[in-house]
């Protein structure tokens, strides 16, 4: 099935973008149920080269198979139609990024963005790349223990209705597997037009004792933080209705638990 | 049903009714749980499989057979004083439990089938469940470590957890490599740094399980008989459960130290009689896992425990008790001489409470992605035309 569309769009010679009409899924994916997804089994087994199919890789002879250079260390979780990926694609052309998104349709569209992106500007685009997947569950299955250096919770679904708060993609245990995935002193990034929903996330990873809130202030030598409001096509919709952006953004700290347990050995 | 022995107390456990048993005056005693005091009633589920989960029942004595507890009436957790039969605490889960573990120092800990994690005070016993951790996936086993650093959960996905404890906010490593779900884990007992797994993929997994490595991987699966497969298939089609499955599902998962250098490695499966035996001797960088021999019971276990060097299985209809003679399984007519007071107790008490995990540990997976690439095919191909 892949392989046929992947002739068929190697067959034209430059691709020209998706149209987003053919790719519209509603918004809302419950992130319990059994989905029909393929993960690996364990990072071991990941091959990134796949996704990232114009760079170069080496040869693992530990575990015999093609690897690359460097690790994904960016994730826009999900990613949405890709707005924020093929930003930061430009701006960071060193660093592998990599969006996750649950939705069929919506996944597939970016795929199918980057591919044209890249048959358009060869020499571009070629560190981003999209998978579908469902982060909440299988974020361990791709990535290292503090792989991470930044990870992008952008107008995540706000899931309304109280009794399905626990499908939220920031609480309390997710945070630990977050954590988990990111390196210290990493950076994570949310933002949101629902009001509520800022106040949830905010509330969670202050709270969270891995997590720790960066001031506003400090923030303005980030090139990122202004990128955030109009990249995304969710930004540019709520930008479209007037609407209000929140944005808070947090870096992973030490454990302060065992930091406190060592002072109290030197002491 | 389930049973627990420590010292010289038997407890056992079926629907409402706790029988407890001194083997030594052979003195019982049967209490009936008390009402779960709840706001709202809790209302039956409308699917039966899951109905069945809800009223697993657990006994359980603390390590220094202080106290034991009772899971039972689908999210309650009684906890009582074993000399007296005092009942300290009568909580009430968040959700229906799917494990449940005293610690070293007495508290307990729940695992429950939406995925959490609670720890549950013995020294302040009105206090509510305190959340330790969630996966979002049901958990089918959980443990904190010896030393009460670690706590290790394992899911209906593929993944076993180890996580810090207390600060169990903080994750230490995943054991990834499992095929299927992972319904037991256990530290070897000679060597505390080693987690040994097993689940529905049909392997023995080893892990150093603060780094997450794997060690060594068993296969066991072939030694099973093919008509218990049968079975297992046959339970699953009742359930609506249509996909096949290829390997028995591992029910149980037992440890026992023999000396410093080995362990006793026991597993049993879901509708089966068979127990698979391994002696597992691992000193440093050299971990060596000999089959020994495949125990056919009279029928399947509904739980198994070691109680001084002795394995006590729990049966629908009776207790047996088997030793350890070098490493060859016997079973031990003495003992089970010993116990026939407490087997004809257990028959009259028994209700005949089928109740198996077996159904809710496979999924029923919806597939919207063949749909979808297809009519995405034919809309190209048309465009191409």
């Amino acid at each position: 099935m892949i392989e046929f569309l992947y002739n068929h769009t190697m067959a034209t010679f430059t691709m020209a973008l998706p149209q987003k009409k053919f790719y519209r899924q509603r918004a809302h994916s419950n992130p319990i149920a059994d989905h029909c997804i393929e993960y690996p089994i364990k990072p071991d087994i990941m091959d990134w080269t796949v996704l990232y199919s114009n760079i170069i890789p080496i040869f693992d002879t530990n575990r015999s198979i093609k690897i690359l250079n460097k690790f994904v260390e960016f994730v826009d979780i999900g990613c949405g139609y890709g707005g924020l990926l093929v930003t930061l694609s430009l701006m960071f052309p060193n660093n592998l990024i990599v969006g996750m998104e649950i939705r069929v349709k919506v996944s597939d569209y970016v795929i199918d963005r980057i591919a044209a992106l890249r048959s358009q500007f060869p020499d571009q685009y070629q560190n981003i790349a999209c998978i579908r997947t469902n982060t909440m569950k299988y974020l361990p299955n791709y990535f290292y223990k503090g792989q991470l250096k930044k990870m992008f919770f952008l107008y995540p679904d706000p899931h309304f209705k109280k009794a399905k708060h626990k499908w939220r993609i920031i609480n309390k245990s997710l945070l630990a597997e977050y954590a988990y995935v990111l390196a210290e002193n990493a950076i994570v990034y949310t933002m949101t037009d629902v009001k509520d929903l800022h106040e949830w996330m905010v509330q969670h990873l202050t709270v969270h004792p891995l997590f720790l809130r960066i001031p506003i202030e400090q923030l303005t030598s980030d090139p990122i933080i202004e990128k955030l409001y109009e990249s995304t096509e969710e930004g540019q919709k709520v930008t479209r209705n007037n609407g209000d952006k929140f944005l808070a953004v947090f870096r992973r700290i030490s454990d302060p638990y065992l930091n406190s347990k060592e002072e109290f050995l030197i002491t | 049903m389930s049973f627990s022995i420590r010292n010289s107390h038997v407890v056992l456990c079926n629907n409402d009714s706790v029988l407890i048993y001194n083997l030594d005056s052979q003195i019982r005693n049967i209490i009936a749980l008390p009402k779960l005091e709840s706001k709202n009633e809790i209302r039956a589920h409308n699917r039966e499989e899951i109905e069945t989960f809800h009223i697993l029942i657990c006994v359980e004595f603390s390590n220094d057979g202080q106290y034991f507890l009772v899971c039972a009436n689908r999210k309650q957790l009684c906890l009582f004083k074993t000399e007296t039969l005092e009942l300290i605490s009568n909580r009430k889960m968040q959700r229906a439990a799917s494990k449940v573990r005293f610690l070293p120092n007495n508290d307990i800990v729940v695992a429950d089938k939406s995925g959490d994690a609670y720890l549950f005070s013995t020294s302040k016993p009105n206090e509510n469940g305190q959340l330790l951790l969630g996966h979002l996936s049901m958990l089918l086993d959980i443990l904190v470590t010896d030393d009460q650093k670690f706590i290790i959960s394992a899911d209906r996905d593929e993944k076993i957890r180890v996580s810090m404890f207390p600060n169990s906010y903080n994750i230490l490593s995943y054991c990834l490599g499992h095929k299927d779900f992972v319904t037991n884990i256990a530290v070897v007992p000679h060597n505390k740094s080693i987690l040994a797994s097993s689940g529905g993929d049909g392997t023995l997994m080893f892990w150093d399980f603060k780094t997450g490595k794997e060690l060594l991987t068993v296969y066991f699966h072939e030694k099973l008989s093919q008509s218990d497969l049968l079975k297992v298939n046959e339970t699953l089609k009742k359930h609506n459960l249509e996909e096949g499955v290829t390997v028995s599902p591992v029910k149980h998962l037992k440890l026992l130290q023999l000396n410093e250098e080995n362990s006793i490695i026991l597993i049993t499966f879901y509708c089966s009689n068979a127990m698979l035996v391994y002696r597992i001797s691992a000193e440093e960088n050299n971990l060596n896992v000999k089959y020994l021999s495949l125990v056919t019971l009279e029928q399947e276990p509904l739980e198994c425990q070691y109680h001084k060097n002795n394995l006590w299985i729990l049966m629908d209809k009776k207790i047996e008790i088997y030793k350890f003679n070098g490493e060859t399984l016997i079973i031990d007519s003495n003992l089970n001489m010993q116990i026939q007071t407490l087997n004809e107790l257990w028959s009259t008490h028994y209700q005949g409470l089928n109740q198996t995990l077996l159904p809710i540990l496979y999924k029923r997976k919806f597939d919207n992605l063949q749909e979808y690439q297809e009519r995405k095919k034919l809309r190209l191909v048309k465009k191409d035309a």
